[in-house]
Protein backbone atom coordinates (compact mmCIF):
# COMPACT_ATOMS: atom_id res chain seq x y z
CA UNK A 1 0.00 0.00 0.00
CA UNK A 2 1.70 3.24 -1.19
CA UNK A 3 1.32 5.80 1.58
CA UNK A 4 0.24 9.61 0.37
CA UNK A 5 3.99 10.33 0.16
CA UNK A 6 4.38 8.18 -2.11
CA UNK A 7 1.43 8.70 -3.90
CA UNK A 8 2.40 11.99 -4.35
CA UNK A 9 5.95 11.06 -5.61
CA UNK A 10 3.98 8.83 -8.18
CA UNK A 11 1.83 11.58 -9.02
CA UNK A 12 5.01 13.94 -9.68
CA UNK A 13 6.74 11.17 -11.64
CA UNK A 14 3.73 10.86 -13.68
CA UNK A 15 3.13 14.88 -14.19
CA UNK A 16 7.49 15.12 -15.09
CA UNK A 17 7.15 12.34 -17.42
CA UNK A 18 4.08 13.64 -19.30
CA UNK A 19 5.53 16.69 -19.61
CA UNK A 20 8.68 16.08 -21.18
CA UNK A 21 6.62 14.06 -23.55
CA UNK A 22 4.98 16.98 -24.35
CA UNK A 23 8.00 19.08 -25.27
CA UNK A 24 10.31 16.39 -26.81
CA UNK A 25 8.03 14.48 -29.01
CA UNK A 26 6.76 17.74 -31.61
CA UNK A 27 9.95 18.08 -31.88
CA UNK A 28 11.14 14.83 -32.70
CA UNK A 29 8.34 14.59 -35.43
CA UNK A 30 8.74 18.42 -36.68
CA UNK A 31 10.87 20.17 -39.01
CA UNK A 32 14.32 21.24 -38.19
CA UNK A 33 14.92 25.25 -38.86
CA UNK A 34 18.89 25.18 -39.66
CA UNK A 35 19.03 28.79 -41.83
CA UNK A 36 16.85 31.95 -40.84
CA UNK A 37 14.38 32.91 -40.66
CA UNK A 38 16.61 35.84 -41.84
CA UNK A 39 17.13 38.48 -44.45
CA UNK A 40 19.25 37.13 -47.00
CA UNK A 41 22.10 38.10 -49.12
CA UNK A 42 23.23 37.21 -52.56
CA UNK A 43 25.36 33.80 -52.13
CA UNK A 44 24.57 33.26 -48.43
CA UNK A 45 24.27 29.75 -47.72
CA UNK A 46 22.81 27.57 -44.95
CA UNK A 47 23.78 23.45 -43.72
CA UNK A 48 21.60 21.41 -41.66
CA UNK A 49 23.58 18.87 -39.50
CA UNK A 50 24.59 15.08 -41.31
CA UNK A 51 21.47 12.67 -40.57
CA UNK A 52 20.38 9.45 -42.46
CA UNK A 53 17.02 10.58 -41.12
CA UNK A 54 16.42 13.73 -43.41
CA UNK A 55 14.36 13.35 -46.38
CA UNK A 56 12.79 16.32 -47.22
CA UNK A 57 14.43 19.78 -47.69
CA UNK A 58 12.66 23.43 -48.29
CA UNK A 59 14.00 27.04 -48.64
CA UNK A 60 10.53 28.93 -47.45
CA UNK A 61 10.14 32.75 -48.38
CA UNK A 62 7.91 35.74 -47.83
CA UNK A 63 8.13 36.36 -51.81
CA UNK A 64 9.18 34.89 -54.49
CA UNK A 65 13.26 34.79 -54.79
CA UNK A 66 15.86 33.12 -56.60
CA UNK A 67 17.32 29.80 -54.05
CA UNK A 68 18.65 26.41 -54.71
CA UNK A 69 18.29 23.45 -52.43
CA UNK A 70 20.59 20.11 -52.30
CA UNK A 71 21.07 17.19 -50.06
CA UNK A 72 25.04 16.83 -49.63
CA UNK A 73 26.01 13.40 -48.71
CA UNK A 74 29.37 12.68 -46.49
CA UNK A 75 31.12 10.48 -48.54
CA UNK A 76 31.26 11.97 -51.90
CA UNK A 77 30.16 15.46 -50.53
CA UNK A 78 28.73 15.57 -53.72
CA UNK A 79 25.16 17.30 -54.44
CA UNK A 80 21.43 14.99 -54.94
CA UNK A 81 18.34 16.14 -56.34
CA UNK A 82 19.04 19.42 -56.19
CA UNK A 83 16.74 22.38 -57.63
CA UNK A 84 16.95 25.64 -58.07
CA UNK A 85 14.05 28.17 -58.65
CA UNK A 86 12.09 31.55 -57.52
CA UNK A 87 9.18 30.62 -56.15
CA UNK A 88 7.60 31.32 -52.35
CA UNK A 89 8.49 27.49 -51.71
CA UNK A 90 11.53 25.41 -53.08
CA UNK A 91 11.75 22.17 -52.38
CA UNK A 92 13.82 18.96 -52.65
CA UNK A 93 13.05 15.20 -51.48
CA UNK A 94 16.09 12.98 -50.92
CA UNK A 95 14.24 9.46 -50.27
CA UNK A 96 17.43 7.19 -49.39
CA UNK A 97 18.93 6.22 -46.08
CA UNK A 98 22.16 7.74 -46.66
CA UNK A 99 23.96 10.11 -44.63
CA UNK A 100 23.48 13.60 -45.66
CA UNK A 101 22.68 17.07 -44.81
CA UNK A 102 20.26 19.92 -46.63
CA UNK A 103 21.87 22.78 -48.07
CA UNK A 104 20.39 26.01 -49.14
CA UNK A 105 21.40 28.92 -51.34
CA UNK A 106 20.42 32.58 -51.81
CA UNK A 107 21.22 34.15 -55.72
CA UNK A 108 19.66 37.31 -54.55
CA UNK A 109 19.08 39.77 -51.70
CA UNK A 110 16.71 41.88 -49.52
CA UNK A 111 14.11 38.59 -49.11
CA UNK A 112 13.18 36.45 -45.82
CA UNK A 113 13.27 33.13 -45.53
CA UNK A 114 14.65 30.36 -43.92
CA UNK A 115 15.35 26.89 -44.89
CA UNK A 116 14.64 23.91 -43.18
CA UNK A 117 15.01 19.75 -43.12
CA UNK A 118 12.63 17.02 -41.83
CA UNK A 119 11.77 13.01 -41.78
CA UNK B 1 4.45 16.92 5.89
CA UNK B 2 1.78 19.58 4.48
CA UNK B 3 4.82 22.14 4.42
CA UNK B 4 6.47 19.43 2.02
CA UNK B 5 3.10 18.75 -0.01
CA UNK B 6 2.94 22.26 -0.45
CA UNK B 7 6.40 22.91 -1.48
CA UNK B 8 6.33 19.78 -3.61
CA UNK B 9 3.38 21.26 -5.42
CA UNK B 10 4.78 24.64 -5.75
CA UNK B 11 7.59 23.11 -7.71
CA UNK B 12 5.52 21.30 -9.92
CA UNK B 13 3.79 24.07 -10.50
CA UNK B 14 7.02 25.92 -11.35
CA UNK B 15 7.97 23.01 -13.45
CA UNK B 16 4.61 23.18 -15.48
CA UNK B 17 4.89 26.47 -16.35
CA UNK B 18 8.45 26.40 -17.51
CA UNK B 19 7.42 22.96 -19.75
CA UNK B 20 4.69 24.92 -21.01
CA UNK B 21 6.69 28.16 -22.20
CA UNK B 22 9.29 26.08 -23.81
CA UNK B 23 6.99 23.62 -25.94
CA UNK B 24 4.82 26.89 -26.43
CA UNK B 25 7.98 28.52 -28.00
CA UNK B 26 8.92 25.33 -30.25
CA UNK B 27 5.85 25.32 -30.95
CA UNK B 28 5.61 28.68 -32.41
CA UNK B 29 8.97 28.30 -33.97
CA UNK B 30 8.63 25.20 -36.14
CA UNK B 31 4.84 25.66 -36.57
CA UNK B 32 5.15 26.91 -40.21
CA UNK B 33 7.33 25.06 -41.73
CA UNK B 34 5.50 22.08 -40.27
CA UNK B 35 2.02 23.16 -41.26
CA UNK B 36 4.01 23.78 -45.34
CA UNK B 37 5.07 20.06 -44.70
CA UNK B 38 1.57 18.70 -43.89
CA UNK B 39 0.12 20.84 -46.95
CA UNK B 40 2.28 19.80 -49.44
CA UNK B 41 0.03 16.08 -48.83
CA UNK B 42 -2.81 17.35 -49.67
CA UNK B 43 -4.99 18.73 -52.88
CA UNK B 44 -5.42 16.66 -56.48
CA UNK B 45 -2.23 15.78 -58.16
CA UNK B 46 -2.66 15.94 -61.91
CA UNK B 47 0.38 14.65 -64.50
CA UNK B 48 0.94 17.64 -67.21
CA UNK B 49 3.94 16.18 -68.70
CA UNK B 50 6.94 13.48 -69.10
CA UNK B 51 10.97 13.78 -69.09
CA UNK B 52 11.41 10.95 -71.84
CA UNK B 53 13.86 8.82 -70.36
CA UNK B 54 17.68 8.82 -71.65
CA UNK B 55 21.00 7.60 -70.84
CA UNK B 56 21.04 9.74 -67.62
CA UNK B 57 17.90 9.25 -66.41
CA UNK B 58 14.67 6.88 -65.95
CA UNK B 59 11.75 7.91 -67.16
CA UNK B 60 9.97 11.23 -65.03
CA UNK B 61 6.81 13.16 -64.48
CA UNK B 62 5.64 16.65 -64.55
CA UNK B 63 3.05 16.99 -61.73
CA UNK B 64 0.78 20.03 -60.78
CA UNK B 65 -0.88 20.29 -57.65
CA UNK B 66 -3.40 22.45 -56.22
CA UNK B 67 -2.95 22.24 -52.24
CA UNK B 68 -6.21 23.00 -49.57
CA UNK B 69 -3.58 26.08 -48.11
CA UNK B 70 -3.84 27.84 -51.58
CA UNK B 71 -0.53 26.63 -53.00
CA UNK B 72 0.12 25.71 -56.62
CA UNK B 73 3.34 23.31 -56.99
CA UNK B 74 5.30 22.25 -59.96
CA UNK B 75 6.55 18.94 -59.46
CA UNK B 76 9.35 16.90 -61.22
CA UNK B 77 8.83 13.15 -59.94
CA UNK B 78 9.23 9.66 -61.05
CA UNK B 79 5.82 8.74 -61.01
CA UNK B 80 2.54 10.61 -60.08
CA UNK B 81 2.31 8.91 -56.50
CA UNK B 82 6.37 9.10 -55.49
CA UNK B 83 6.61 11.04 -52.54
CA UNK B 84 10.39 11.63 -54.07
CA UNK B 85 8.92 15.48 -55.66
CA UNK B 86 11.35 18.04 -56.85
CA UNK B 87 10.28 21.71 -57.63
CA UNK B 88 8.25 24.65 -56.27
CA UNK B 89 5.48 26.11 -54.62
CA UNK B 90 3.66 29.68 -55.27
CA UNK B 91 0.13 31.21 -53.69
CA UNK B 92 -2.53 29.77 -56.32
CA UNK B 93 -3.41 33.69 -56.49
CA UNK B 94 0.09 34.50 -57.83
CA UNK B 95 1.12 31.50 -59.82
CA UNK B 96 4.02 32.88 -61.68
CA UNK B 97 5.32 34.64 -58.34
CA UNK B 98 7.31 37.73 -58.99
CA UNK B 99 7.24 37.04 -62.98
CA UNK B 100 4.97 38.48 -65.26
CA UNK B 101 5.65 35.41 -67.44
CA UNK B 102 7.81 32.62 -66.45
CA UNK B 103 7.91 29.63 -63.60
CA UNK B 104 10.92 27.97 -64.00
CA UNK B 105 12.60 25.54 -61.81
CA UNK B 106 15.67 23.40 -62.61
CA UNK B 107 16.86 19.85 -61.35
CA UNK B 108 20.00 17.99 -61.40
CA UNK B 109 22.32 15.32 -59.88
CA UNK B 110 25.55 15.68 -59.07
CA UNK B 111 27.80 18.87 -59.09
CA UNK B 112 28.22 21.76 -57.92
CA UNK B 113 30.80 21.80 -60.78
CA UNK B 114 29.16 21.58 -64.13
CA UNK B 115 31.31 18.92 -64.79
CA UNK B 116 29.96 16.56 -62.04
CA UNK B 117 26.26 17.34 -63.02
CA UNK B 118 24.26 14.80 -64.40
CA UNK B 119 20.30 14.20 -66.12
CA UNK B 120 19.79 18.05 -65.44
CA UNK B 121 16.05 18.79 -66.14
CA UNK B 122 13.95 21.95 -66.77
CA UNK B 123 10.40 22.34 -66.70
CA UNK B 124 7.90 25.37 -66.19
CA UNK B 125 4.32 27.38 -67.11
CA UNK B 126 4.42 30.63 -68.97
CA UNK B 127 1.70 32.61 -69.60
CA UNK B 128 -0.01 33.49 -72.85
CA UNK B 129 2.81 36.11 -73.89
CA UNK B 130 5.47 34.27 -74.54
CA UNK B 131 5.99 32.78 -77.46
CA UNK B 132 8.73 30.62 -76.79
CA UNK B 133 11.23 29.15 -74.19
CA UNK B 134 15.00 28.97 -74.47
CA UNK B 135 18.12 27.06 -72.74
CA UNK B 136 20.69 29.66 -72.74
CA UNK B 137 24.50 27.53 -72.67
CA UNK B 138 27.16 29.01 -71.50
CA UNK B 139 29.18 28.95 -74.87
CA UNK B 140 26.17 31.28 -76.47
CA UNK B 141 24.45 28.21 -78.18
CA UNK B 142 20.81 28.68 -77.60
CA UNK B 143 18.33 25.20 -77.06
CA UNK B 144 14.44 25.59 -77.54
CA UNK B 145 12.40 23.93 -75.34
CA UNK B 146 8.81 22.60 -76.68
CA UNK B 147 5.04 23.61 -75.05
CA UNK B 148 5.37 20.00 -74.63
CA UNK B 149 2.65 19.75 -71.11
CA UNK B 150 -0.50 19.78 -71.12
CA UNK B 151 -2.24 23.56 -70.84
CA UNK B 152 -3.22 24.10 -67.37
CA UNK B 153 -5.40 27.21 -65.42
CA UNK B 154 -5.09 27.84 -62.34
CA UNK B 155 -7.15 30.82 -60.37
CA UNK B 156 -8.71 31.14 -63.71
CA UNK B 157 -5.85 31.65 -65.70
CA UNK B 158 -4.53 29.53 -68.78
CA UNK B 159 -0.87 28.45 -68.87
CA UNK B 160 1.75 26.66 -71.08
CA UNK B 161 3.62 23.92 -69.63
CA UNK B 162 6.95 22.59 -70.30
CA UNK B 163 9.18 19.65 -69.55
CA UNK B 164 12.69 19.55 -70.73
CA UNK B 165 15.60 17.30 -70.24
CA UNK B 166 19.41 17.82 -71.01
CA UNK B 167 20.55 14.75 -73.09
CA UNK B 168 24.30 16.19 -73.30
CA UNK B 169 26.60 14.73 -70.94
CA UNK B 170 29.13 16.62 -71.57
CA UNK B 171 28.57 19.44 -69.49
CA UNK B 172 31.67 22.02 -68.44
CA UNK B 173 32.11 25.24 -67.43
CA UNK B 174 31.94 26.85 -71.14
CA UNK B 175 28.96 24.13 -71.89
CA UNK B 176 26.60 24.32 -69.11
CA UNK B 177 22.88 26.00 -68.92
CA UNK B 178 23.11 29.43 -67.82
CA UNK B 179 19.53 30.18 -67.60
CA UNK B 180 15.66 29.49 -68.93
CA UNK B 181 14.39 32.94 -71.03
CA UNK B 182 11.10 33.51 -72.40
CA UNK B 183 10.12 35.74 -75.17
CA UNK B 184 7.44 37.12 -76.40
CA UNK B 185 6.23 36.47 -80.59
CA UNK B 186 9.00 39.72 -81.28
CA UNK B 187 11.94 37.94 -79.94
CA UNK B 188 12.53 40.12 -77.00
CA UNK B 189 13.33 38.30 -73.79
CA UNK B 190 10.26 38.87 -71.49
CA UNK B 191 11.22 36.88 -68.86
CA UNK B 192 14.33 35.19 -67.24
CA UNK B 193 15.21 32.38 -64.75
CA UNK B 194 19.40 31.44 -64.05
CA UNK B 195 19.84 27.48 -63.79
CA UNK B 196 22.58 27.92 -61.67
CA UNK B 197 25.21 26.60 -63.43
Amino acid sequence: MCSKHCQLRRFLSILAISLVSLVIVPVALAATIYAGPQVWSTGQSGGSSFSSNWHGNDFTKASSADTTVTFIDNVTYGWHNTVRNSNTLTHTYWGTSDVKKGHCIAHVSGFSGSCYVYV
Amino acid sequence: MNKRRVTLAAAATVALVAAFSVYTATAALLSGPDETVSDLTTGAVVQIGTFPATGSGEKRVMLLQQTNNGLVCLWDAPSADSPERLGGCNPITDALGNSTSLWASTQFDGGPRPEDVTDLRVMGIANADVAAVHLHMSNGVSQAIPFNGREVIIDGAHFKTFSYRLSDKGLAADNAPTAVIATDASGAAIGTQKTGL
